[in-house]
């Protein structure tokens, strides 16, 4: 049984070829990069895998269950999350807010909850204050807990970002370019969260354009091109390989 | 003095309604024009009922659940999808019920309205004059303001802040935005009951006119010169507003030009806001 | 052959509710911006067309002043309202409350300065009619009829050939490409604002012209209007013109089975079906912007 399996899924927009015929899967608790030229449908994969674009054809299968039609709130109960290259961060609420938002904790989460057992509601809150406290804190962010989401640091709302995901709950993790925009003390710092991600038994499935980036946190690599799989290795393999150097970097083309 | 309490029952009143379209529009932002509609259908249902021979407060409870149930089917088909379908939604519903007002006359008097419904009675006590309904009226808004407020501050609360921040970070967290949304159709469906039920047991009069189109955008307006998401703002635009109506009876205009003067005032008070003001006077920014 | 006079009567109504769809579907495409102050221009030109008339000018120069101060009264809107409240980052709902405003103020701004009442056009022609093949028309509603086709057709015509007409289609499907390549969007949205307000004071004229000009019912038609774009696909002008036929259609014959009174009841079903059955519309269109 695989973890992850995506099979011959296709997908255009209007003529627009985006996915073509792609088939891959990855292993559990490993770092999977996803690297390929822009436009290679690196963020489709990602929204198919997540539900947010239906797939016109093809299967995803999660954990042996086939999840191609499922919501994609029931996704994220199956244990798949995602992050957005343009971060989606609540920006006027305080950055604990931005967590308790996400915690896969359902209780007291109805309106007449709310106005007939507010002391009840008000416990759970204090719970979910404490849960996504302790996940501020695994990012590095327990200092900042109570600003507005808008105004932290670029790197700081990366890692908001990092910290909203891990309060669903899911275990496989899908990053949408964690590290673009960073400085280096901040890429660093990310590097580090990834591996003590991984080291948190957590599978992670990552959008990444440094290469350098890439040697450091991938298990795995998986080179996309114009919308299809193009290579699959390990990360010196297919960093190595000079053909699809050139594809990457547009040179020989 | 009999004067000053029937401008507070009434502003109370609208208050109320104020905050139904406040939760919608201002915490979770859907768009509403239909909140008057709303409302006119919890003061037909209690009307109807107590008029029925029904007692006061099981009419109200009526008004409060079948409000809660139009409000939330109204809205359903554009639950499932984002954007500009709730806002003709929101105009239909309008429109709609208030035809239905106007053509189901064997129901709902027609054109003419219904009149003569009793006065409220609850555990023993009349509420006949303006200064008794007040108490009433202050209890039920307390209540309101309480619920609105309980509601912002809980878990359930702060999704609906997300839901209008960003939806599609909402959904991808896993959370149940469409039941969440249901909810909050709900629960301002039965604001604007208590308070549609309220205006017919005081003004002992309905008639479709006092709920069309243009009380709905008043409503807006209220919430807008108010302010979004603030127990303040749900309570100063409706009491600022009503006092227009009474400030022009102080100048000499015809008695022709009253309503459109009235409007008028409530239309470039929505564009003034809207432009340099759109947290309102006491809110946050739509 | 009462079927086919309801028809009929459908048809015509169809053509003017449909200038109002492809005049709204016009600037909505292009801009996004749900522009409620349209069915107040509407009004507001059939009560100045009304008001010269009223003055002895001739129909057509009272037609064309309509159409001219519908345009300008649209582009007011678009440079000191919509384009200001872009610039702050507005976001859609306060654009629409702003819009909602700008309805109440034109219907308002009729009532106050012209008249709150129901009014006609005091035009001796407008009574005048005739029957073709069995059917019976009047002038206003041949002229409905001609005007509609005719501005329709030439709409599209300048959407798909005219210089304008290109940069307009180009902002529309992607306005930030769009102000890379120096098509100012702004700029060009009021071009738009203005051809479809023009546009829409056609219909506000002539149905005033072959009814009554009221200041408070325009939402209706423009409700009517919007839910055939939607049910004609969002970005297809040829969709919400014809749609707006449909609906007319039907809604002008289930007067022959439910009162006339429902006829808005009769159009919302409608629209909860096809948000139901078909929410993309008929003609599935590959710039539409989503709603």
């Amino acid at each position: 049984m695989t973890y992850l399996n995506v099979s011959n899924v296709n997908k255009s927009f209007g003529g627009i070829r985006a996915l073509t015929d792609c088939s891959f899967s990855i292993r559990p608790m490993e770092t999977t990069c996803v690297v390929g030229p822009n436009g290679a449908g690196k963020t489709s994969i990602f929204n198919v895998i997540t539900g947010f674009i239906p797939a016109d054809t093809g299967r995803i299968e999660f954990k042996g269950r086939d999840i191609t039609a499922e919501s994609r709130h029931d996704r994220v109960e199956a244990g798949i999350a995602r992050t957005f290259q343009n971060l989606r961060l609540f920006e006027t609420m305080t950055l604990l807010d931005n967590v308790i938002v996400c915690l896969g904790d359902n209780g007291a989460n109805d309106p007449l909850s709310a106005v007939f057992r507010p002391f009840h509601t008000q416990a759970v809150l204090r719970r979910k204050r404490e849960a996504a406290m302790m996940l501020l804190e695994q990012v590095g962010l327990a200092h900042k807990a109570g600003d507005q989401a808008a105004n932290i640091s670029y790197g700081q709302k990366k890692l908001l970002c990092i910290a909203r995901v891990l309060a669903t709950g899911a275990e496989l993790l899908l990053l949408d370019e964690p590290t673009s925009g960073l400085a280096a003390a901040a890429l660093d710092n990310m590097v580090e969260l990834i591996h003590a991600l991984k080291n948190q038994q957590k599978t992670l499935l990552i959008v990444e354009h440094n290469t350098k980036i890439v040697k450091r946190i991938a298990d795995e690599v998986l080179f996309f091109h114009r919308g299809t799989l193009l290579a699959k290795g390990k990360p010196d393999e297919i960093i190595a390989n000079e053909d699809l150097g050139k594809i990457y970097f547009g040179s020989g083309a | 003095m009999n004067y000053f309490f029937s401008f507070l029952v009434l502003a109370e009143i609208f208050s109320i309604v104020a905050f139904s379209t406040n939760l919608l529009m201002g915490v979770v932002g859907i768009f509403s024009v239909a909140q008057a509609a709303i409302m006119g259908i919890g003061a037909y249902t209690s009307g109807i009922l107590v008029m029925m021979g029904v007692p006061f407060p099981l009419a109200v409870l009526a008004a409060i659940a079948v409000c809660a149930g139009v409000n939330l089917i109204s809205s359903l088909p554009s639950l499932r999808l984002a954007g500009d379908y709730f806002i003709i939604t929101s105009f239909g519903t309008q429109l709609v019920a208030t035809a239905v007002f106007i053509n189901w006359s064997s129901l709902t008097g027609g054109a003419s309205g219904l009149s003569g419904i009793p006065v409220a009675t609850m555990f023993g006590y009349s509420f006949v004059t303006a200064s008794q309904f007040a108490v009433l009226s202050t209890l039920a808004l307390c209540l309101v303001a309480l619920s609105f407020w309980l509601i912002l501050r809980s878990p359930y609360g702060m999704m609906l802040n997300a839901i209008r921040l960003d939806e599609i970070a909402v959904v991808a967290s896993g959370r149940k935005v469409l039941q969440t949304k249901i909810g909050v159709s709900a629960v301002s469906g039965a604001y604007a009951g208590i308070g549609g039920a309220l205006y017919a047991a005081y003004i002992s009069f309905i008639d479709p006119v006092s709920f069309d189109i243009h009380v709905s955008v008043l409503v807006v307006t209220m919430v807008v010169v108010g302010g979004a998401r603030t127990l303040a703002g749900s309570i100063i635009g409706p009491f600022l507003l009503l006092a227009i109506p009474q400030a022009l009876t102080l100048i000499d205009i015809p008695s022709t030009l009253v309503g459109p003067i009235r409007q008028l005032i409530y239309g470039l008070l929505l564009i003034a806001f809207m432009l340099w003001r759109p947290q309102g006077i006491a809110g946050k920014s739509l | 052959m009462l079927y086919v006079q309801l028809i009929a009567d459908g048809v015509v109504t169809g053509c003017a509710i449909g200038l109002v769809a492809v005049s709204f579907a016009y600037f909505y495409a292009t801009t996004g911006i749900f522009h409620v102050a349209h069915a107040g221009i509407y009004t507001l030109c059939g009560y100045i067309a009304w008001y010269l008339t009223g003055l002895g000018i001739p129909f057509i120069l009272a037609l064309i002043a309509s159409i001219l101060c519908g345009a300008l009264v649209g582009m007011f809107v678009q440079v000191t309202l919509y384009q200001t409240l872009e610039n702050k980052g507005a976001s859609p709902l306060v654009k629409l409350i702003a819009s909602i405003g700008v309805l109440t103020t034109l219907q308002n701004i009729v009532a106050i300065f012209f008249t709150p009442n129901i009014v006609q056009f005091d035009l001796p022609w407008r009574l005048n009619s005739l029957t073709i093949g069995g059917v019976w028309f009047s002038v206003p509603q041949i002229l409905i009829l001609l005007s509609s086709v005719g501005l329709f057709a030439a709409v599209v015509l300048f959407s798909k050939y005219s210089k304008l007409g290109k940069r307009i289609r180009a902002v529309a499907s992607n306005p930030g490409l769009a102000e890379i390549t120096h098509l100012n969007p702004q700029r060009v949205f009021v071009y738009v604002i203005a051809i479809s307000s023009g546009l829409v004071a056609v219909p506000g004229v002539l149905v005033g012209v072959d009814q009554a000009l009221q200041p408070y019912t325009s939402l209706i038609i423009l409700l009517t209007a919007v839910i055939a774009m939607i049910a004609g696909g969002i970005g297809s002008l040829g969709g919400a013109f014809v749609m707006s036929i449909v609906l007319a259609v039907i809604q002008s014959l289930s007067v022959a089975f439910v009162s006339g009174r429902w006829s808005i009841a009769v159009v919302f079903a409608i629209f909860v079906l096809f948000i139901l059955i078909r929410p993309e519309g008929l003609v599935r269109r590959k710039f539409s912007r989503a709603i």
